[in-house]
């Protein structure tokens, strides 16, 4: 599904050029679970943005499923984006002034998919990461796993095909942790490729596969036993 | 603890560039429009304050009554009012009067025609405080032949000014000797005074004493009332005076109206002023504008101050747990806002500096900014720093001050939202202005369009007028000018008359109304046979004067024909003021007071249409036309071709028949347009005041939005990787500010179409409101905003959604 070789990120300020990423080839199945670990500043979170077409390629090659978009406008990969990807980052991102249910809609409306539809499959999502009773609430309103839940509800609506993860369970307690792990395990199964962030090893153990990033690069890629919950 | 406050303020102006500059800017602009419309306003109100005891020296003017039409008041009186103020009202204790004479002035052949050239009473340099430079102002004026010249008209007759007992000679014939100079009065005054000639006088230059029962309504007459006495109390006792005078009924056409003489230049738009008088109205709205520009300034620093609190919000927490109490905190921030607003002033007083004489030149005032030699100008402008940045700081002192170290310190304050209510009513407020300044503007320019396109009622193209034909040496020529002009083939018609219309219709007689019997004023026009055709009147019924009828012609009373009878011609407004229909007045006769012991009778021959004679501010006089040949103190000149050629050839003619006197020749047209520009330049000046306004109001605007895109960096992020495409975020910010747009244009509406109507009603012909200047403004408004917003918001949308997130 993802194909990076020989990708190159670079960030420059008026002294210094760092490489966060260096020569970073990678493959990632359909279907996979693969979990990206590494130091605080080793470059993973910027691979996970790379991956999720966030960010630009400084060099390199990058084809998603079968084309190449390295050289694609921002315009082109929003669209791709769109119709593919979903985001649950570590601090959730949910609009405050939006309530739980315009919070998980919105992507449905920039789809322009029609209000009779938008209202099943919201509420469809809402039931299945177990929110629906707080719809009506705004974010403030709801503790971490909530909003963490809300944002899994948000990013899996447009039914994409991969899900990236930025360390989902970073703000969160063991518990809600473990529940929001379940929530993407559950998903994988069903069939959505996921690509994880975290510093916790024993949620990496939820993924197929581990990769370590170091320095810009990536160290090792191993697979293992798939733990679910 | 003040260089403390005083450091951190100027680094958080710095650290705030672009916040710090808005406001500047718009505070600047804002003082500076302050300034200098309190410098426009303050020399408005100062005129004829040098007059001593100024607060008792009134103006008696005359309001006329007519039973069935508006009243009209005329600046001037009759020659006789002034004495008989003297010696009938015991309030009275000096009285004074004068009239202007159009009289060329000048050594021998080379004379010269000046405005303000008067014939005055006695006391008249007394009456008004003239500095008298050589020469006793007491006595100079006391004998006939007399004559007191301004420094200006020595320097202009002889080159210097010590010329007492100098000789000059009126119109060719009449010997005056220079009995004092006087200083030039000072420019802010009602009066026109060039040069005075001894009432006394009037007996040689009229050639006998007719003058002193002149019955035309030509003199200005001035009173000085007793300490304590008011003009009211004299007022009402003039209509048992005036009954007493003229007999029973007398008051309830005629009555006296006495204003202060420091009042003349503000309030009074009578028919026959001395010049042009300025006018309250554009003092008050100038004031108001003024301030509510300053005001829109302020509201900015308010809003961006409360907008980016929390940026000051940790600074606040750590203070507090360091000690400092609320009211510490609020003197801080109060300090900072002095610092901006004295900043700004200094900015304004460079920008009145280099823009004032632009101003005065342009409105035509004499105005001065002298605060460096004035300390109390000085005092005023640091206390309007002072007042500013108090209005400005003090909102945001204590919303600042007010933050609670616990929560601040814990990062609990999210984005200042609790001031956000208060932002949006400030930037409603704002728009409101903005938009009720743009369908004013939008109004006057459509009123003042529509008062050049009206149908004036008589043809005003092609026609060149030759002004003060009625001196000695011009009149005695007039007949052949007129005929000399008429040879030429390009020349149409040449009519004389003793007002061109863009002029006013100052010259009244008292007449007794054939219908009701009651005594009423009766508004002359001095014309010549050629008078309807030439401007193309149209009569409605009846005819226009004729030089086969004799009869018609005006006649004052003689030995020989003591009761002399004689024709006119009215307009329809003076049927009806006279209670009959077009048709119905052809043929009524009736009495003219010419003085108070003779009378003629008139018969009405011919109704014109009613014309537009004066400035469409002014209603449609009633008009009586009399021919009368000998009056004709212009001269309207009809031609066809090349005007150049027609306007050598005029020359040429007058030069021939008139050299002693120096031509004064104009163009009608040009008359006419020059009649609405001070309104122009009133409204040249409030568009002015409109465009800054709304400037300062997006400045306002701008940040604000600049702020609101960086408050919602992250949302935008998070939209964007949701799926947001540019547009879909530009709208979503610009539907924010599209609420407060609307909003505005709610409460500006019915504010504009009240303050509009007003306007309007100062028209007496006048366009009806539409919907049109408000939604205009109501568009105008939405696209500035959209603009100021839509551009932001798209370099915001437009930044990669990563940038946002990163740090997240």
């Amino acid at each position: 599904m993802i194909q990076l070789t020989k990708i190159n990120k670079v960030f420059r300020t008026e002294l210094v050029e760092t490489y966060a990423l260096e020569d970073v080839s990678l493959v990632i199945e359909r279907g996979e679970f693969v979990a990206i670990m590494g130091q605080s500043g080793s470059g993973k979170s910027t691979l996970l943005n790379i991956i999720g077409m966030l960010d630009q390629l400084d060099g390199g090659e990058y084809i998603f499923d079968g084309s190449d978009i390295s050289h694609s406008t921002e315009g082109q990969l929003a669209d791709i984006r769109k119709d593919n990807i979903g985001f649950i980052f570590q601090s959730f991102n949910l609009i405050d002034e939006l309530t739980v249910y315009e919070n998980v809609e919105l992507p449905l409306v920039y789809q322009g998919v029609a209000k009779k539809e938008r209202q099943q499959r919201v509420t469809a999502v809402l039931e299945k990461v177990n929110i629906a009773h707080r719809k009506d609430h705004y974010p403030q309103q709801l503790s971490g796993g909530q909003q963490q839940r809300v944002a899994v509800g948000r990013a899996i609506v447009a039914k994409p095909k991969m899900i990236l993860a930025d360390e989902p369970t970073g703000n969160l307690d063991s518990k809600n942790g473990e529940e929001v792990m379940g929530l993407l395990a559950q998903l994988n199964q069903e069939g959505v490729t996921i690509v994880m962030v975290t510093h916790s090893e024993h949620h990496a153990n939820y993924a197929h596969r581990t990769i370590h990033v170091l320095d810009g690069h990536i160290v090792s890629s191993q697979m293992q036993e798939v733990r679910y919950a | 603890m003040l260089k403390n406050y005083l450091l951190i303020a100027y680094r958080s102006l710095l650290q705030q560039k672009l916040y710090s500059a808005i406001n500047i800017l718009g505070l600047a602009i804002g003082l500076a429009i302050c300034i200098s419309m309190a410098i426009f306003v303050e020399s408005e109100l100062g005129y004829d304050k040098f007059i001593q005891n100024h607060e008792q020296v009134y103006r008696s003017s005359v309001k006329w009554m007519p039973p069935s039409a508006p009243e009209i008041y005329y600046a001037q009186g009759q020659v006789f009012n002034a004495p008989n103020y003297k010696t009938h009202f015991e309030e009275v204790v000096d009285a004074t009067r004068f009239r202007q004479v159009t009289v060329a002035l000048g050594e021998g052949r080379e004379s010269f025609i000046h405005e303000g050239v008067l014939l005055a009473d006695a006391n008249f340099i007394d009456f008004f405080s003239l500095q008298v430079l050589h020469g006793n102002g007491q006595t100079a004026l006391n004998n006939p032949n007399s004559i007191v010249l301004t420094e200006a008209a020595a320097e202009l007759y002889f080159g210097r000014t010590s010329v007492v007992g100098e000789a000059l000679l009126g119109d060719g014939k009449l010997p005056l000797k220079v009995t004092a100079v006087i200083k030039d009065l000072p420019q802010r005054t009602h009066l026109n005074v060039f040069a005075l000639i001894s009432m006394e006088t009037a007996t040689t230059y009229y050639g006998d004493t007719s003058w002193q029962r002149d019955p035309s309504f030509n003199y200005f007459t001035y009173v000085r009332l007793a300490d304590g006495v008011s003009g009211h109390d004299v007022e009402a006792k003039i209509p048992s005076y005036l009954e007493n005078r003229y007999g029973h009924g007398a008051s309830d056409t005629l009555d006296f109206t006495l204003m202060p003489v420091s009042d003349i230049y503000l309030h009074s738009q009578m028919y026959g002023e001395m010049k042009e008088n300025g006018d309250i109205n554009t003092v008050y709205s100038f004031s108001v504008i003024s301030a509510l520009i300053l005001f829109i300034a302020c509201v900015n620093f308010m809003n961006l101050s409360t907008a980016t609190a929390t940026k000051r919000a940790k600074e606040v927490g750590v203070r507090k747990t360091l000690g400092a109490k609320q009211q510490h905190l609020v003197v801080q921030f109060i300090v900072e806002a002095m610092m901006l607003s004295y900043i700004a002033l200094i900015i304004a007083v460079a920008l009145v500096e280099a823009c004032l004489p632009m101003f005065a030149s342009f409105i035509g005032k004499p105005l001065s900014f002298d605060f460096y030699s004035q300390p109390v100008i000085l005092a005023i402008l640091l206390l309007l720093g002072f007042v500013v940045g108090l209005i400005s700081g003090s909102y945001p002192a204590f919303y600042l001050s007010g933050f609670k170290p616990a929560k601040v310190l814990k990062g609990e304050i999210t984005q200042g939202r609790s001031g956000a209510l208060l932002r949006k009513g400030l930037v409603v407020f704002q728009f409101s202005v903005a938009i009720v300044l743009i369908i004013a503007t939008v109004v006057s320019n459509q009123q003042l369009k529509y008062a050049r396109a009206i149908e004036l009622g008589y043809d005003k193209d092609n026609t060149f007028v030759l002004n003060r034909l009625y001196t000695d040496i011009a009149s005695q020529q007039r007949s052949a000018l007129k005929t000399e002009l008429l040879s030429h083939p390009n020349i149409n018609s040449v009519t004389a008359s003793s007002a061109v219309p863009t002029q006013s219709i100052v010259d009244a007689f008292g007449m007794v109304n054939p219908k009701t019997q009651l005594s009423q004023t009766m508004p002359t026009l001095a014309v010549d046979e050629d008078y309807f055709s030439s401007y193309n009147i149209k009569l409605l019924t009846g005819r226009g004067f004729s030089r086969d009828f004799p009869a018609d012609i005006f006649t004052l009373p003689s030995e020989t024909n003591p009761h002399p009878h004689f024709s006119v011609v009215i307009n329809e407004k003076a049927a009806q003021s006279l209670g009959f229909s077009s048709d119905e007045a052809i043929g009524k006769t009736f009495e003219v007071r010419l003085t108070r012991h003779s009378s003629a009778t008139a018969t009405i021959i011919g109704v014109t249409q009613n014309y537009y004679f004066s400035s469409l501010r002014t209603e449609i006089s009633p008009t009586y036309h009399l021919l009368r040949e000998g009056e004709g103190n212009a001269m309207a000149i009809k031609f066809q071709g090349d005007a150049s050629l027609i306007r050598d050839f005029i020359e040429a003619t007058w030069r021939k028949l008139i050299p002693e006197q120096q031509m004064e020749l104009t163009y009608l047209q040009t008359e006419f347009e020059q009649m609405y520009q001070q309104e122009d330049k009133e409204i040249t000046v409030f568009n002015l005041f409109s465009l800054l306004a709304i400037f300062i109001a997006c400045l306002g605007l701008f940040g604000l939005a600049s702020f609101t895109t960086k408050r919602r960096t992250k949302e935008i992020g998070v939209r964007k990787v949701l799926g947001a495409s540019v547009m879909d975020i530009v709208l979503l910010i610009n539907k924010e500010f599209s609420k407060q747009v609307l909003i505005a244009n709610l409460i500006a509406w019915p504010l504009a179409y009240i303050v509009m109507r007003e306007w309007l009603n100062n028209f007496v012909y006048r366009i009806e409101l539409s919907f049109v200047p408000f939604l205009a403004a109501a568009v105008i408004a939405f696209v500035i905003a959209w603009v100021t917003v839509g551009s932001l918001t798209m370099v915001a949308a437009q930044a990669r959604p990563i940038n946002s997130l990163r740090y997240e």
